[in-house]
This record gives C-alpha cells, structure tokens and sequence, in this order.
C-alpha cells in the first residue's frame, strides 16, 4: 500500500460459542487511498485477528457477499473506501438478520424467499431446436433494471418492515418475480401474483423506500414493489369480474 | 457424522455446476442431485465474468470458423475432437441460456447482439451489456430453482474424495455454518469447483478461486494436464487487479503507452486500424497472450505509465462516446469510477496485465469423465483440452455450459451402474477425513497462512508470469518447496470455534494452492518452448518446438515431493499445427489456405 | 447432534425510526395523515353544523393548525409526486415529464379552486 495512514474502526464481534451477546471491539487498520472496507477486514484477518468471520469473494461489487452496516447503513464492504471515513466507522453484521457470527448472518429466509417467487421463465414452450425468441430493446428495457439485483441483502437490512415481520418475502425477492412478470418471454404472473397478492407479500411494504436508496446496483426494488401492488389490485379486479362473468354464464347454462 | 444420500454430487455451483445440475436433472428426473458450494451459487465467480460467450450466430460465420479461431488461440496444444463438439454445442446452450430468460442484448429487430472479441476472426459473443457472465450465473440459478430434485448444499467446504475400487462414491463437505461434517454419498460426483487464479498475488479473481477442487483430486492420483498454461488477461485495474472486459476493446477500445503509442502494431498485431473501427483478430483484437507479452516488452523498454501501484498501460475508449459506453460497457465505467476514480468517458483507464485463468486443470476425457470412473470435472478447474495453450476470450463462458451440460448428463448415465460400495469402507474413508480435520484444528506452530499465501503468489509471479526462464522458474520451484515445508507450521487460532470458521478454511484453501502452483511451476520448468501463454526466454526455449512438446503435460501428486510430470497425445482431427499469425501475416495466411481449400 | 449455533437476533425496538435520518423523514411523511384527520374532522364539523364551523374556523388556534395542515399535505403531496412514478414501469425522461405535469396540474387546480370560492 502506498502512502499508509492508521484509523481506528469498531467491529462487531460474536463467537455464539463464547459470548452471549455481540459485543464491539476496536481495530486499528493501515489505509491509502484505494483501501475499501473489505479490504480492511481482509488485512485484519491477515495480521490481527485470524478468527475474524465475513463473506468475501468477488471484491468488485458484483457477487453480493460483503453486505455489511457500515455506521449504521447498509453497504458493501468491498464497495464503500475508508477515505470517505476520516473519523473512523462501526461495522456491523448487516440488520433485520440473525446474526451467526460477527458479520455472518443467517440469509436462509431470504433464499427461501426468493425460491417461492419461481424466478424463473413459466409456460414458454420454444426449445432450443426452435431457436431465440425475440425480444427487443424496448422490451428488454422494461425489466432489465430490475435483473440487476446481486442478491446482496441490502435492502432486507434497510426494510423496516422486514425488520419488525421477518415473514415478509422483502423487496428483493418480489423484485425478481416482477423481473419475470415484465419478460416478454414469460408466462407465469398470475402465478407469481398468487404469491405477492398477500398480506406478508407485497402489502407488507408501505413504501419506505429507503431499499431503493441503499440498492449497489440501482435495481429499484422500492419502484418493483410499488409496481407489483398495482398489478395485484387490477389482478383482484380483474379475478372479481372473471367471477361475476363466471356465475352469469353458469346461470344462464341453468336456465 | 450426519450422511446423506444422492445420485450425484455436484462440487461447486458455478456456471459449469449449475449447468450440470440441470442437466442431470433433465435427463433423469428420478434422479437426487445435491449442488455443493462453499458459497451461494451467485457468489462464484462466474458472476465476475463480462463480455460474453461465444456461439457461431451470423450467416457468414461458421463452425470451422469457431474451431480454427479456438484450436489456433490455442497454440495447437487443443484436442481437436473436443473443440469440434464444443463449437457445435456453443449454439444450442446460447439459445438455451435464451430461452431460460438470459436477458443478451439485443439488435433492434428483437435478435440477439453479437460483438467482436479477440482472436475471434467473426463476431459472434452473446453478451448481457459487460455483466454477461452475472446473468448467466443468475439465469442458471434461478432456473436451477424449477428442479425440486437439486438440493443445495451451500456454504459446504469441499474437503475430500469418496472413492471405492476406482470409482467415485461420493464426498465429504464441511458444513461451515454448523461446523460439522457431512459424508454425501453418491453414484457420480461431478467437480466443478473453479480455477486458481489466487496462486497468483495480482490476479483478477474471487477470494474464493482458490484451487482446492483441484487440489483433491490431485492428491487422489487424478492428472492435472497443461497446468504450466496460466492466462494473464491483459487489462486488469492496477492495485486491485479487478477486471476490464475485453469487451472494451470489441467495442474499439485502444491501447497506449505512455507517448500515446498503438504499441500492439510493433508486436506481429499490425497494421493499426483506424480509430473505431476494430478489426477481427488485428490490433487490440489480438488474443490475450499476445497482447499481455506486447505489454511485457512495452514495460521492459521503459514506455509505460508509472503510478503507486505500478507500471501500466492506457485503455482509451473515449472515442466510444456516452452514449455507446453506457449502453455496452456501463459496469466498466462502474469499475473505473469506484476503484480507480477515473470516468472513461473523460479519461484512459489505466490497466496492466493479470493473472486470470488456468487453461489447465483436472485431466478429463472427451466425455468430462477422470481417470475415476464416476469422477467428472467441468469449467475452469477441468482440462478437456479444448483451450490448448491459450484461450479465447469468450470461449470460457461458453465452455461452462457446453462442458456443464456434457459432465450433468454423462454422470446421470453413470451413476446408476455403482457396484452397490460398502458403507462401512465409506465410513471408514470419511472418519478418516475427519480426523485429518481435528488433527489441522489443532495444529500449532508460529508460521501464518497469510504470509504463505502472500510469499506463493509472489513466486508464482516471478517465476510463472508471462515470460519465464529456468533460473527463475527454479527459484519459484525452491521457494514452494520451503512453504510446502513451512505451511505445516501454521498456527490455526481460531482452533475452538465450528460455526463459520473461516480460519480453517482459508488454511485448507491455501495447502491445495500450493499443491496446484507447484503442478504449475513443475509443468512450465519441464516445457522446454514457447507456446500459447507458456513463454520462455532461456536459450533453446524461445519457439514453439512441435517435434518435441506437441503434447500435453500430465502432473501427477507425489506426497511430499514433488510432482511427477508425464505427458500426453494430442488429438489432431483437421487442423495441423501451422505458424500462429494475427494481424496483416494471419490475414494472407487466411487467404492462402483459403485459395487451398478452393484449388 | 447438538448444534453449536446460537443466532442473535437483535430486537426492532419501537423507537427504530429515530436511529436514521430516512427513517425519520419517512414517520414525518407517515405523520402528515393526522392532519388529514383533522381536516376531515372539521368538514364534517361543517357538514352537519355550519354555524359552529364558522364559528371555530376564526380561532386562533384552529388557524394555527389549518396552516400546518396545508404544509403537511404540501410535504406530503411532494413526496407522493416524487414517488408515485416508480409504480409506472417507463423510461426516465418520460417520468419525469410526467412528474412536471402533476405539479402543473395541482397547482392549476388549486388556483382554480382558490378562484372560485373567492368569486
């Protein structure tokens, strides 16, 4: 490292096997310039505290592994640079998750989560022998922010809701669904809908918004979830008229 | 030791798992399929890929195209029959990866986009704006969710082999959260666990590329062939080593030296083409072994950039302009602007070489199957044979799903023929493993893998870098040596805790890293010429010597030695091996065989 | 086998709003419903007994509050028109076109409003 200068950073620590509530712990790190916090974490493992837990790989911003809170908000680690803290920071496991151990927290809800969306194309039938569909640009355009979420966990840990009903699915699992539902290639909405048309799908979101704010990769879960409540209220309608039309013709068969 | 049942095990859930998992699910639905990964499936490094996959697309593209372009990057070190099935297979997966929701950019019509890429004589690389391996890897994940037969394992370290009269019957994993270890038997275990690039100290890849799947099977008596062939991608941030796609220069990205110099035209890639309007298999479309030694010399001869974190060279894509940069290479500016505060739209990016892929690995048939039956590999930490001595840009991706599929539907033909494997034998086997465990939890000592890992990658980069000579391959050769000695001395202190012991693991990793360097460096010292990304500059060594060393190398695990090296035939089907010429010479060269084929 | 895990859940108090300024801007714009109680309160006051609306809307104190009602549904107005456009899947410009032409309108609105009952 050129140019290395010392800050003091206080890190979350828990050994579930030791301690019986997380407690906080001062580091000192040698930083310059180009020194993010994962790799601040990284030279601590090296050199201080080899039994310092976290998720690391990619170090670029784009696998979703080193979600962490950073003076209180939700960041990755590998993403924020200590330059921008001249004061020295907090780092914490990130929020609204049980932790396991000093920044490892438990993600199995929100993997459980995103599998109950079915992220995944529903009633196409081409196979490859029939060749790509076509999509185009404009098409692509209507989902493709939202196929850019890395499946980070920030926006669980930026949630209040999520923090006070763990059970709601969150916004980066009804992100994904709604991704499928705008994909001219797909077919399963309504069976998707089934799922976010509930109480601890998408109306446990009231729209703080602050997932969109803390989003790495500007995927906008907040504008999904807004997007997903429109589509299950004209879903609600349309099943109530489908309904009514239903018993009107099972009348007439009557008659 | 909690033991749990399956058809096939699937060691890592990378872009090749992941396909492979599907794959054997499609073929037999019956079958149990359990997708281990020391990490989530979107956290492997597949996710860190870029510009694209290759697949013959365009009307005046073709296979033998495909083929020619792959088996001449390779330096003709590829098994001939295997790139023929590949290149047949690219179209089939991309359509696939398609019609599983793969979001490829596309052409105004609603078709998808192809780009340039380098050593390809045509564009033909799907790609998903400069994140295309990202969505892959979340396509294949997400579609992977449809199969309530694969069942994850996630975060379980892979630690050994199961293996019964020669056959593979299973695995045994770490389960990191709880600490304890699992015993997965199974009819088929397909290894899909990645390269090595972290043997390397400046390296574009994940933490987690560390080379253990590799590393396995090698102390099982498995091959690792043509591990001396190690790609430096020639872009990679300085500091960091973080990539920048090669797609940047599909797109008419240029590279400068420090007087603002096209260097590549002084290194066989000439004439320079004109600002913007790349052409195939000239200039920065050279392949990566070229263009990473045209940087070498550039640097020996004092022309390039000095900055604190060293020498580098200049990646314009100015000329691009805005609009074109935000729509196709968004991320790189991403990249450039968080780690290096640097917009290219207004500023060259500065890049130097890295280290970035291992065009070797775990020894394999046509068919992905080891010299264990019922052991298949596939990706990055596979040889197949199909990259050769140097691998093309974009063929890396593609190999994941061609190879992915090939090794998931192989194993689910073969896993059904087990001989029924004791399980007292198996028990036996994995209570071995565990004590093993519990004996390195213990180990005490004043030595720290972090001073090992940091001290081989040090040594593989003199000695296994992108020019190398005997004396400093020696050099390499002693230092691993002493840290194979050394590492035996590592204090684990972090030797009571089970849940996320990340201590451990980071040790294990790092044995098998040096396991793997030293198959690399042994492999390289004993190929005396110049192939592919294999460059020598001892007397003797400078060219590609075909007479003697047109054939693969095969390391072999020697416990406490070091590797014993043999070698291997190649396969030649319809290529013979010619001179390997870009720029204007591979053009007449083109032209010439093409006035053959006609005459 | 006894596992060794033992997750620590950290508990969401009620008072998690105050630890973020997002936070405390979102309560703020939540808050902003209690004066649209208010107001609704007072047209049924005017509904059912006109003379005592008269009556009350002179006092000081009710003043006070009809005044930090119109800047409550002001604020409130403003971030609904900031957010409602994520609800519309459209490109960026297009949003915030649409954005202008809300404002366009509420205030056209209002004006005409205003217009009338002083006419």
């Amino acid at each position: 490292m050129a140019d290395e200068k010392k800050l003091l950073l206080k890190i979350q620590r828990y050994n579930p096997e030791r301690d019986s509530a997380p407690y906080f712990a001062p580091y000192e790190i040698l930083w310059d310039d180009q020194t993010s916090f994962l790799d601040a974490l990284q030279y601590l493992k090296d050199n201080v505290c080899p039994d310092l837990s976290f998720r690391s790989s990619c170090r670029m911003a784009i696998c979703g592994s080193c979600g962490v809170m950073i003076d209180g908000v939700p960041k990755l680690a590998c993403k924020t640079f200590v330059r921008n803290y001249p004061h020295g920071a907090t780092v914490e496991p990130l929020a609204n998750f049980p932790v396991e151990r000093d920044l490892v927290v438990d993600l199995s809800h929100f993997l459980e989560y995103i599998e109950a969306l079915k992220p995944y194309v529903i009633g196409n039938t081409r196979s490859p022998a029939d060749g790509p569909n076509t999509q185009t640009p404009a098409q692509l355009a209507r989902y493709h922010k939202f196929s850019m979420c890395i499946n980070c966990g920030l926006c669980y840990a930026a949630c209040p809701q999520f923090g006070l009903n763990p059970a709601f699915l969150g916004p980066a699992a009804i992100t994904l669904g709604h991704r499928y539902n705008l994909d001219s290639r797909d077919y399963g909405k309504n069976e998707r809908l089934r799922t976010m048309n509930t109480e601890n799908g998408v109306w446990s979101c009231t729209f703080v918004g602050y997932c969109s704010e803390v989003c790495p990769k500007h995927a906008d879960p907040a504008a999904a979830l807004q997007q997903c409540k429109a589509d299950s209220a004209l879903n609600f309608v349309a099943s109530v008229l489908k309904c009514k039309k239903n018993k009107e013709v099972s009348h007439g068969d009557k008659t | 030791m909690q033991t749990l049942n399956f058809d096939i095990a699937v060691v890592g859930a990378g872009g090749a798992g992941l396909r492979a998992a599907i794959a054997a699910s499609e073929t037999r639905p019956d079958l149990k399929v359990a997708l281990v990964s020391k990490v989530y499936p979107m956290r492997s490094h597949t996710v860190a890929a870029e510009g694209g996959s290759a697949a013959v697309q365009q009307e005046h593209d073709s296979l033998e195209l495909h083929f020619s372009d792959t088996v001449s990057g390779g330096d003709w070190l590829c098994e001939q029959d295997v790139v023929e099935y590949f290149v047949r297979r690219c179209p089939h997966e991309m359509v696939q990866m398609e019609q599983w929701g793969c979001p490829w950019s596309r052409k105004p019509d609603g078709g998808v986009a192809v780009r340039n890429f380098g050593g390809m004589k045509v564009p033909r690389t799907w790609f998903a704006a400069d994140k295309t391996g990202f969505h892959m890897l979340h396509t294949l994940f997400q579609t992977s969710l449809k199969f309530p037969q694969i069942h994850r394992l996630d975060e379980h370290f892979f630690l050994d082999l199961l293996v019964e009269d020669g056959r593979a019957a299973g695995i045994v994993a770490l389960n990191m959260m709880e600490g304890e270890l699992v015993q997965v038997r199974a009819g088929a275990v397909v290894l899909a666990t990645g390269g090595a690039g972290r043997v390397y100290r400046y390296n574009t890849n994940a933490s987690i590329v560390t080379g253990e799947g590799m590393g396995v099977a090698y102390r099982k008596g498995v091959a690792l062939r043509d591990m001396e062939f190690v790609q430096y991608h020639p872009t990679g941030l300085p500091g960091s080593g973080i990539l920048i796609t090669e797609a940047s220069r599909g797109e008419g990205g240029v590279l400068l030296n420090k007087d603002g110099y096209r260097y590549l035209q002084d290194y066989g890639l000439g004439p320079e083409t004109p600002l913007g309007q790349p052409k195939p298999k000239h200039m920065e479309l050279g392949p990566r072994d070229k263009v990473s030694q045209a940087f070498w010399h550039e640097w020996r001869a004092g022309r390039m950039v000095s900055t604190p974190y060293g020498e580098v060279s200049l990646l314009d894509i100015r000329h691009l302009g805005r609009e074109k940069i935000l729509e196709r290479l968004p991320f790189i500016r991403e990249l450039s602007m968080q780690y290096m505060g640097i917009d290219p739209i207004d500023d060259p990016i500065p890049v130097r070489p890295t280290a970035h892929y291992t065009m070797g690995g775990i020894a394999t048939d046509a068919n992905c199957e080891t010299s264990i039956r019922g052991l298949y590999a596939a990706g990055e930490c596979s040889s197949v044979g199909m990259h050769g001595a140097n691998r093309l840009g974009s063929n890396s991706l593609a190999e994941l799903l061609v190879f992915g599929e090939a090794a998931g539907r192989n194993a689910a033909e073969r896993c059904g023929e087990s001989g029924g494997s004791s399980s007292s034998s198996l028990d036996a086997q994995a209570g071995d493993v565990e004590s093993r465990f519990k004996a390195l939890l213990r180990q005490k000592g004043k030595e720290k893998w972090s001073v090992i890992r940091d001290e081989m990658g040090l040594a593989m980069e003199d000695g296994c870098g992108i020019y190398r000579s005997e004396e400093l391959m020696q050099k390499t050769i002693d230092k691993l040596a002493e840290l194979q000695d050394r590492i035996s001395h590592v204090g684990v202190a972090d030797n009571s805790a089970s849940v996320f012991n990340t201590d451990i693991l980071n040790l294990i990793e790092i044995s098998h890293g040096l396991d793997v360097a030293e198959a690399m460096a042994h492999s390289a010292i004993q190929r005396r010429e110049s192939r592919g990304a294999h460059q020598r500059l001892d007397e003797g060594c400078r060219e590609r010597d075909d007479e003697n060393f047109l054939k693969h190398s095969l390391a072999y695990y020697n416990k406490g030695a070091a590797p014993r090296i043999d070698y291997g035939p190649i396969k030649i089907t319809k290529l013979p091996p010619a001179k390997r010429a870009y720029g204007a010479e591979g053009a007449s060269q083109d032209e010439k065989n093409k006035e053959k084929a006609n005459g | 086998m006894a596992t060794k895990r033992k997750p620590y859940v950290r508990e969401v108090g009620c008072c998690w709003w105050k630890s973020n300024p997002y936070y405390r801007f979102y309560m703020l714009r939540e808050s902003c419903s209690v004066f649209t109680v208010w107001v609704s309160l007072l047209l049924l006051l005017f509904l059912f007994s006109p003379s005592s609306f008269a009556a009350l809307i002179r006092h000081p104190v009710i003043c006070l509050l009809n005044f930090a009602a119109l800047l409550a549904s002001l604020l409130h107005t403003k971030t609904w028109y900031d957010l409602t456009p994520k609800a519309l899947n459209l490109p960026e410009d297009k949003l915030a076109a649409i954005v202008k032409w809300l404002w366009v309108v509420t205030i056209a609105f209002s004006a005409l409003a205003l217009l009338l009952s002083l006419l």
